[in-house]
């Protein structure tokens, strides 16, 4: 059945690019020789390209040294070590994955390439969605960026870690109860045997890790690509007082920052400045949810995670962080 | 999976990442690069550029000698998509970023972003901060601000006095220091650094008062690149001290369909680390020939700060008596010096 819905989306998509192939051709005006390019190009097409090379251009670096950190936890960390470190009561070993940040301080598009390895490498799953959840927000170059940002309530940082500290503990715990079957997708199982394979087979070559890279930067750059072409397209014909006018209420402000957060795809470290901007049209627990929920998810995170777990997987997530993230902050005293 | 396919994968990978070093490479050396990323973000791209040319080096070697022969059991498990239709889409995506880096022409933000994000006068964040920082400071100022209140009326705001007891604590501060202040605009000149720091002294430490000292030195401030968001926050907090001091500065005209004819906004987009994270601030400009001026294009402005009262609290103009066109800078964003106390 899922298998069907993917090999369906995967026909819309393209008929989708097809699509814009098409308008994007026909839509160009005037004529030129390949040399001269004197299209004129819609400035609305420029400014997409804009949003998402610069997107784009940003991730790349962090993508890779994810890549590259998840091949060193792969070469140099061993699964006893893994377990050892890892708390052996459960509920120990939630805040342990929360506070995990404060170790690997890496923002969310290299954390994904990592929580796998380290599921891979024997860290329960629930400590990892943990760490995936909470890593971003809780880590030191987040927190100080986020200071910087709100200079007017420092404050917001820490309220920013905490709540974001409850909620990936809340979801891990749910994680801890009601996922049972492994949500890996299909064949990434057989994917991290054969990976496993060929490191044991070429340990300490060189080569290996870079062949590995490269197979990763293709796995996630596909989903990283689409996701921020998506946010780019959003962020050019979606006009922020129209956000505003929606956010009226409490939970309807609190529900368009998330939106924003979840379509801009911002990087962590960046977002708190894009937030205090709003802070004269919000209330700051509805930037507060803006702060908690992007980082943990986005656009372009949420397709990177379908590249590692199952669909049904992530589509549980992500309802299960949505509707937490705004119960959280709606409560959250500030 | 055969061999010759999985070679066919292996050159098309080869021939993307190649793409994706000549992009990263050619932004770097047209120094287009501040297009997209912050100044802050470079150095993460140089090691990138070198890391990319790695990878296409090793793909290009796994092209030629096909892939590795290990003894392993997960022919399926390598990460090629496996139908000629998913091939397409997925490559394609990746093609995509290429060809828009590569055929697309250069555009800086403009216009039709800024109206998408909404601008940021000279006068709108500032406040909250001044507010918040009065609050903080509310023992030390208290005398102050009851002399404010005592001398009510001697400057535009000090009358109005809204919810808090001094809306920026600079005021207070100020007027207990020299309570005919406002008026003594011209002869700010003779005034001695000493005093000049004395007049800017508020509770919002040091960088603001000594960034108000330096400007206001100026005969004609020199709102440049790299001031001008540090700049424009400051003049902000200080909005009834620059009033009347000559400014220059440049930016893109911007326009909202409110405003009059005369009226355009000189704005400029910060960016903090991705061109998709930009926000725009601007100073709001009164020229005769406003209309001139086309939306989107470079302007040269200069003239006299003028301080008006909107909702309540005062917000500086810039009567511009000089407009010139001129050609967008090199680096058409604007960033906060990182280490200061404020963003965004």
């Amino acid at each position: 059945m899922l298998a069907k819905i993917r090999s369906f989306a995967w026909e819309v998509v393209g008929a989708l690019i097809i699509g814009l192939v098409a308008v994007w051709l026909t839509a160009t005006k005037g004529s030129g020789r390949l040399s001269g390019w004197q299209i004129e190009w819609s400035p609305r097409w420029l400014d997409i390209k804009t949003f998402f090379l610069s997107i784009m251009l940003e991730a790349i670096p962090f993508v890779l040294l994810g890549v590259f950190f998840s091949a060193f936890i792969q070469t140099f960390v061993t699964e006893e070590q893994v377990r050892r470190w890892t708390p052996k009561h459960p509920l120990a070993a939630l805040p342990f994955g929360a506070l995990l940040g404060f170790l690997f301080p890496v923002c969310e598009c290299a954390i994904i390439p990592v929580v796998r390895r380290l599921i891979q490498k024997g860290m329960p799953l629930h400590v990892g969605i943990v760490f995936l959840l909470a890593g971003p927000v809780v880590n030191p170059v987040v927190m100080s960026s986020t200071y910087i940002a709100f200079a007017r309530q420092p404050d917001l940082a820490f309220h920013r870690a905490a709540a974001a500290f409850v909620v990936a503990i809340v979801i891990g715990a749910l994680v801890l109860l009601f996922v049972r079957k492994n949500p890996l997708r299909w064949g990434m199982e057989a994917q991290i045997r054969h990976e496993a394979a060929h490191q044991e087979a070429v340990r300490g070559k060189l080569s290996a890790t870079f062949s590995h890279a490269i197979d990763e930067f293709f796995d996630m750059g596909k989903y990283l690509l689409f996701g921020a072409l998506i946010s780019a397209v959003l962020q050019v014909y979606i006009s922020r007082e129209v956000m505003v006018e929606i956010g009226q209420t409490p939970v309807a402000s609190h529900l368009v920052m998330m939106g924003m957060a979840y379509l801009f795809s911002l990087c962590s470290e960046a977002d708190a400045f894009i937030a205090s901007s709003f802070s004269n049209t919000f209330h700051s627990s509805a930037l507060l949810a803006f702060l908690v929920f992007g980082p943990m998810l986005d656009v372009k995170t949420t397709l990177m995670l379908c590249s590692t777990f199952r669909f049904g997987f992530v589509a549980r997530l992500v309802g299960a962080v949505t509707v937490l993230v705004l119960a959280v902050t709606l409560l959250w005293p500030l | 999976m055969n061999q010759a396919s999985l070679k066919r994968h292996y050159w098309v990978r080869s021939l993307i990442l190649s793409g994706f070093t000549l992009l990263l490479a050619k932004l770097i050396v047209t120094e287009r690069l501040s297009h997209y990323l912050a100044p802050r973000l470079h150095m993460f791209s140089y090691v990138t550029l070198g890391i990319l040319i790695l990878l296409t080096l090793v793909s290009i070697r796994q092209a030629i000698v096909g892939p590795p022969r290990y003894e392993c059991d997960c022919e399926d498990a390598h990460q090629v998509p496996r139908s000629l239709w998913r091939s397409l889409i997925v490559y394609g995506l990746f093609v995509l970023p290429l060809a828009m880096g590569f055929l697309m022409p250069e555009q800086i933000l403009g216009s039709d972003v800024a109206e998408k994000r909404g601008v940021t006068l000279l006068g709108n964040d500032v406040r909250k901060l001044g507010a918040v920082a009065g609050a903080a400071n509310a023992s030390a100022q208290g005398a102050a601000s009851e002399s404010l209140s005592q001398s009510g009326g001697a400057g535009g705001t000090a009358g109005t006095a809204t919810s808090q007891p001094s809306g920026k604590p600079g005021d207070g501060a100020r007027l207990a220091a020299s309570p005919a202040q406002t008026q003594a605009q011209t002869r700010s000149a003779a005034l001695s650094d000493e005093q000049l720091r004395q007049k800017f002294a508020s509770g919002l430490g040091d960088f603001y008062t000594d960034m108000a000292v330096s400007l206001y030195k100026q005969p004609v401030i020199q709102l440049d690149d790299k001031v001008f968001l540090d700049g424009l926050t400051t003049m902000e907090l200080y909005a009834k001290e620059f009033a009347g001091k000559e400014l220059e500065t440049l930016g893109f005209v911007y326009r909202q369909p409110d405003f009059t004819p005369q009226q355009f906004v000189v704005a400029r987009f910060s960016v903090t680390c991705c061109t998709a994270d930009a926000n725009v601030f601007g100073v709001l400009v009164e020229n005769g020939q406003g209309s001139k001026w086309p939306t989107d294009s470079w302007v040269k402005v200069r003239g006299k700060l003028e301080a008006r009262m909107v909702d309540g609290y005062e917000m500086l103009v810039l009567k511009a008596s000089k407009v010139e066109p001129v050609k967008p800078p090199k680096d058409p964003y604007v960033y906060y010096n990182y280490d200061t106390p404020i963003g965004g």
